[in-house]
């Protein structure tokens, strides 16, 4: 039998294993290249999966893996990926050796570090497979312990009240999504399952007003991961406190297990309570959108700055999902990685800059551009994909969310698109800050990038072009999935936007001509 | 429904992809080696730019060959967005329309890059500068080549984006810095507006195509929804090009190097506003409302600006200010259905504007980069080929018989007169009779009078890769005139017919007379120009501080940027502010916080997690999931 998610889910965590059991004899250095070498083969394995996808099959999950774990209970272990979850597997699998290459240069108990990290990965991909509920919560639950130890372990001078605080908003956040999975498994007659198929059978089962309940429950778990305004503060903190792979880690993976957990979850559990809370939702997710790109605008801490401009991308996210017409989810999917790819670009930029001017504050900064124009132009480009210029990817995204929404309201999407201006106004504010104006003396001497960073940065920036261009690499594979999704929460009324044929040829004014 | 039959692809311009790729190439080549290329930087960007050309005009020459209705080709290149039914490709259309943009933008292009090459000598990033430069003809050819409403919004976005780089190109000092931000913000709240406008469009029509679009029936959308429309993408035309209310980024545009206000912001980026008009006119005719709108917005901008020109004393604000008011002509013209006079200005002014400020640039060359007119004078004996040229220039925009401008103009005044529009004929003749007066006094206090400083004596003519350039768009400004002419029988409106329709006439005045008028308007005022700056007979220092305050007021573009620091900018940023550092982290935090375990008890868990407690949590999490196995358990 097929076991490639199995594999690629547990390598990084064998490779954690390597990498902590290797006792004192096992180098600094050694540890670094075995921990690379196995997110690397990670990757390796996931590009297989990707390559065995087929991206026509619609609506039922590929590569599927199921096997008896407590049965007793009904726990199973059930993997598999649609057209959705191969995407944000590739994410996490790409981002991971990126991320351990970024690091380097720390040189702090180096081998937990690194276990930390690979266990992170496993718990990531985890959750982006699992098919089970109960296991889906286990992974969910595990990612906590690593970024936990990452924050807490190699953060900056707050790290212990940033890690604490993004502990306590998630797990507060999980015990109403234990409590509701529980609910729905005592729900069930006969042998009771956790299975995402029996789930669903029983979710369907409840009565309207218990789904609402159950659905609110879920949403909260996940608002909260997202972050969904107001229950974001906790993000800007621990970014803020993070290391550099910490950051890229958190912001371009762990908010999309929220927005996975929505699409998966929410959507697919309890139809009629997603569109019940539908509109509900469209105000959080606008009021995001807006809120956070208000409070980018001034921030003078560049982490803060990127933190609060997730909230208004994740909002895109949410919007787009919660439109339920194809380019909306679809958008709302591409979103997700584009924003992954970015925002973790981004992060990987400042923890460069940081490292050189060990400052995050942009007043402390101005006129970098003249001393390392390289780094200084790889952080404009990647700003300009963050702020939706077509051409680069974020823009289709955002594009295909407006018009997705623009479709049931046109209210949101005009609301959404003001964000356009905004996330102009505080990149290029803060890269002005940064960037431009006069050299500061101290600065006067800083390298430009080296061969390990344009290692880490060349795959990351590339692929902002590629799926600027390009993507329908990712689309399509992703609409069939969100096909899926939708033909299942607004089974009734579907929109797609688009007319079938195309019209193309002369025309004239004379037809149209009004008095 | 005007639907051509369908087109046999025809080889013979099969290259049309060619057009927009080899700038990108030169672009590319000029990124990544332009600093080992020294100095043949400038020389690979201007080939690749020459080398458009060349294409360029092959291509229109092929697509004239053909009869009046096949002119159009379509070249779809890939699937750029396909999601459910939505599809956009990377579809580029070249018909008499896309045809005339891309003459004038690899033309004037090619013209200014080569002047570049001297002007830029010396430069530390001499190969960037080149690589933007190329980059921004790219992107404008995609704008004008797009086939669709969202591959013209990525050259939209990507001429804006080097026009930023480009404005910003001497980082150092925090003004260009600033300029550049604040030209690229204010053209995204148009652009903003537009790409709503853009969603609408697939709401009404399912499609971006061009074809779709605007070969759509009349009864597709209703009227209201084709207004909406045509006003959101007007705004991104105001935006762009400058139009009041969002004009003020355009003269402090000019903190870039010369050569890009010439080919940036005078000949090519900025009339991209008007070229999106002209393309949308389907829609705008369908709403009617709309081209009234474009026409007030026009003709407000053309007055306004015209009188900001009029109190500059920087040489480069003064031609900003005027390519502002120029601009307002074209979409004067545009707003009365004249699409083809508006095309044709739009060909004019490239021709003479970018003529202007390539001449401003060497004259700035010739006198250490001193840009202040009050310490100027006398320059046509230490530069004539700058100075005659840029008379040439100067003649041609106050519209003086028979260089290019004067056809423009006199026309869409005609135009005004003849559809029974009184007012804005007399207004757009005072706009007329403005221009002359700016562009007089620049003229007049530039080049002629005596010298008014130690670098006006001393000042010494540019290199021939400079004036070069100048000759030749001299050439242009003389020649365009009589050659492009757009009276019902002329080439251009001949030609421009099939996609913007027939030349609007109707009764007023002769022909013969208003130009008679238009002529007397323009060299009167002329006159006095000569009469106030250059005869030696009027204090004009003095009959300014008469005249106060207005010449200040005027020349601060009537406190226009200051009121909108006070009435958005400002409280917008207080606001943002409150809601950052007091309602996020106070209200929302503080709230949040207390809902859960409350403040002091989250610090006091915080001291537990922190003594050790968390470090054990992988022991925790797995008895807790125990526990929840064993209560799962009794249950069954």
């Amino acid at each position: 039998m097929n076991k490639l998610l199995t594999l690629t889910t547990f390598l990084p965590l064998i490779g954690a294993l390597m990498v902590l059991g290797g006792g004192r004899g096992l180098k600094d250095r050694a540890a670094r290249w075995v921990a690379l070498g196995v997110s690397l083969a990670t990757f390796i394995v996931s590009l297989v999966v990707l390559g065995r996808f087929d991206p026509a099959a619609v609506g039922s999950f590929q590569m599927v893996e199921i096997a008896r774990w407590v049965p007793s209970i009904g726990l199973s272990y059930a993997v598999g990926i649609d057209g959705v979850s191969i995407w944000m597997l590739l994410l996490t699998t790409f981002l991971f050796p990126v991320s351990i290459l970024a690091s380097w240069t720390i040189t702090k108990d180096v081998r937990r570090f690194l276990a930390a990290i690979l266990v992170l990965e496993t718990a990531v991909i985890g959750t982006f497979v699992a098919l089970d509920l109960l296991l889906f919560f286990l992974f969910f639950e595990a990612l906590l312990v690593p970024m936990y130890l990452l924050i807490g372990g190699w953060g900056g001078q707050r790290r212990i009240y940033a890690a604490v605080k993004f502990f306590l908003f998630t797990m507060a956040g999980s015990a109403f999504l234990l409590v509701a999975i529980l609910f729905l498994y005592a729900q069930q007659e006969g042998p009771r399952l956790f299975g995402y198929g029996a789930m669903m059978d029983a979710a369907a089962g409840v009565p309207v007003t218990t789904a609402r309940w159950l659905f609110l429950a879920f949403f909260v778990a996940f608002a909260v991961k997202v972050p969904l305004v107001p229950l974001h503060t906790w993000l800007p903190d621990a970014h803020t406190e993070a290391p550099t792979a910490g950051s890229v880690l958190l912001a371009a993976l762990l908010l999309k297990v929220g927005t996975y957990g929505l699409i998966r979850f929410n959507l697919m559990l309890f139809p009629e309570a997603s569109r019940y809370f539908a509109t509900f939702v469209g105000v959080i997710a606008v009021i995001g959108i807006v809120y956070g790109a208000v409070n980018a605008l001034v921030q003078t801490d560049i982490k803060r700055l990127v933190a609060y401009s997730s909230v208004s991308h994740l909002g895109f996210v949410v919007l787009g999902v919660f439109a339920f017409t194809q380019q909306g989810v679809t958008g709302g999917v591409l979103q997700m990685v584009n924003h992954g790819l970015a925002t973790g670009a981004l992060f990987l930029l400042v923890g460069m800059v940081y490292e050189r001017t060990h400052t995050r504050d942009l007043d402390s900064m101005g006129g970098l551009a003249s001393v390392m124009p390289w780094l200084m132009g790889a952080f404009l480009f990647t700003a300009f994909a963050s702020a939706g210029l077509p051409g680069l990817n974020g823009f289709v995204g955002e594009f295909l969310v407006i018009v997705g929404t623009f479709a049931v309201s046109t209210w949101f999407g005009a609301l959404a698109a003001t964000a356009v201006v905004l996330a102009a106004i505080y990149l290029l504010w803060s890269y002005q800050r940064m960037a431009f104006g006069p050299v500061r003396e101290e600065h006067r001497l800083l390298p430009d990038v080296n061969l390990r960073e344009v290692v880490v940065l060349a795959p990351v920036l590339a692929l902002l072009l590629v799926f600027g261009v390009a993507p329908t690499l990712l689309t399509d594979r992703i609409d069939p999935a969100t096909e899926t999704v939708i033909a299942r929460v607004a089974p009734d009324h579907r929109i797609d936007v688009g007319v079938p044929e195309r019209l193309t040829g002369i025309f004239t004014l004379d037809t149209k001509a009004t008095p | 429904m005007m639907l051509g039959p369908s087109l046999p692809e025809a080889s013979s311009l099969s290259p049309l992809w060619l057009v927009p790729a080899v700038p990108l190439l030169g672009a590319v080549i000029n990124l990544f080696s332009g600093r080992r290329l020294g100095r043949s930087a400038g020389w690979i960007a201007s080939t690749s730019v020459g080398a458009a050309f060349v294409l360029s005009l092959w291509l229109v020459i092929a697509l004239l060959e053909r009869s009046a209705e096949s002119r159009v080709h379509i070249q779809h290149l890939f699937d750029w967005i396909s999601v459910g039914r939505f599809a956009v490709g990377a579809d580029l259309r070249l018909d008499v329309l896309s045809a005339t943009m891309i003459l004038v933008v690899t033309g004037v292009g090619l013209l200014i890059h080569v002047y570049a090459i001297g002007y830029m000598e010396g430069d530390r990033r001499y190969g960037r500068f080149f690589a933007y430069l190329n980059l921004f003809v790219f992107f404008m050819l995609l704008l004008v080549l797009a086939d669709n409403y969202l591959l013209l919004y990525v050259g939209w976005e990507g001429v804006g984006l080097c026009s930023y780089l480009l404005i910003g190109f001497w980082f150092e000092k925090t003004e260009n810095a600033s300029a550049a931000r604040k030209a690229f913000v204010t053209t995204r709240i148009g652009d903003t507006l537009m790409l709503i406008g853009l969603a609408l469009i697939v709401a009404g029509f399912g499609s971006l195509d061009f074809g779709a679009v605007l070969g759509a029936p009349g009864d597709t959308i209703a009227k209201g929804t084709a207004t909406a429309i045509s006003l959101l993408l007007f705004a991104g035309a105001i935006g762009k090009s400058a139009q009041v209310p969002l004009h003020v980024w355009l003269p402090d545009a000019m903190a870039g190097p010369t050569p890009v206000s010439a080919l940036i912001h005078a000949a090519t980026m900025v009339t991209a506003g008007v070229y999106l008009v002209v393309r949308s006119a389907p829609l705008f005719e369908l709403s009617g409302v709309a081209l009234t709108v474009v026409l007030i917005v026009g003709l407000v901008t053309a007055l306004f600006a015209a009188t900001c020109a009029l109190a500059q004393d920087d040489i480069k604000r003064v031609l900003a200010y005027s390519t502002v008011s120029q601009l307002g002509f074209m979409f004067m013209a545009a707003g009365m259905r004249f699409y083809t006079g508006a095309m044709f200005m739009l060909v004019a002014h490239a021709f003479y504007k970018a003529l202007m400020f390539l001449g401003a640039g060497s004259v700035m060359h010739g006198m250490h980069e001193e840009t202040d007119l009050q310490r100027m004078g006398g320059l046509i004996r230490r530069m004539p080929i700058t100075g005659w040229t840029f008379v040439v220039g100067a003649f041609a925009l106050a519209g003086v018989f028979p260089l290019a401008g004067f056809f423009a103009k006199d026309q869409i005044l005609e135009i005004a007169n003849h559809t029974g529009r009184t007012w804005i004929y007399l207004l757009g003749t005072l706009g007329a009779l403005l221009s002359a007066l700016y562009i007089g006094r620049l003229v007049f206090l530039a080049f002629f009078g005596s010298p008014r400083s130690e670098a006006a004596e001393h000042a010494h003519e540019s290199p021939l890769v400079m004036t070069v350039p100048l000759l030749a768009l001299a050439a242009g400004a003389i020649l365009a005139g009589p050659l492009l002419s757009t009276s019902a029988e002329g080439t251009l409106a001949r030609v421009l017919e099939p996609v913007t329709g027939p030349v609007p006439h109707g009764e007023g005045l002769p022909t013969l007379a208003l130009s008679g008028i238009a002529t007397a308007i323009a060299l009167g005022a002329l006159a006095l120009a000569w009469w106030v700056y250059a005869s030696g007979r009027v204090e004009w220092l003095t009959l300014r501080e008469r005249l106060q305050p207005l010449p200040r007021a005027a020349g601060s573009g009537w406190y226009v940027d200051r009121a909108y620091s006070t009435v958005f900018v400002n409280p917008g940023a207080a606001a943002a502010r409150f809601t950052a550092n007091v309602f996020d982290t106070k209200v929302v935090d503080g709230l949040v916080n207390g809902v859960g375990t409350g403040t002091r008890r989250l610090a006091a868990v915080g001291r537990l997690l922190q003594t050790g407690f968390v470090r054990s949590y992988a022991l925790a999490f797995l008895l807790g999931a125990v526990g929840v196995l064993v209560w799962v358990g009794t249950r069954l």
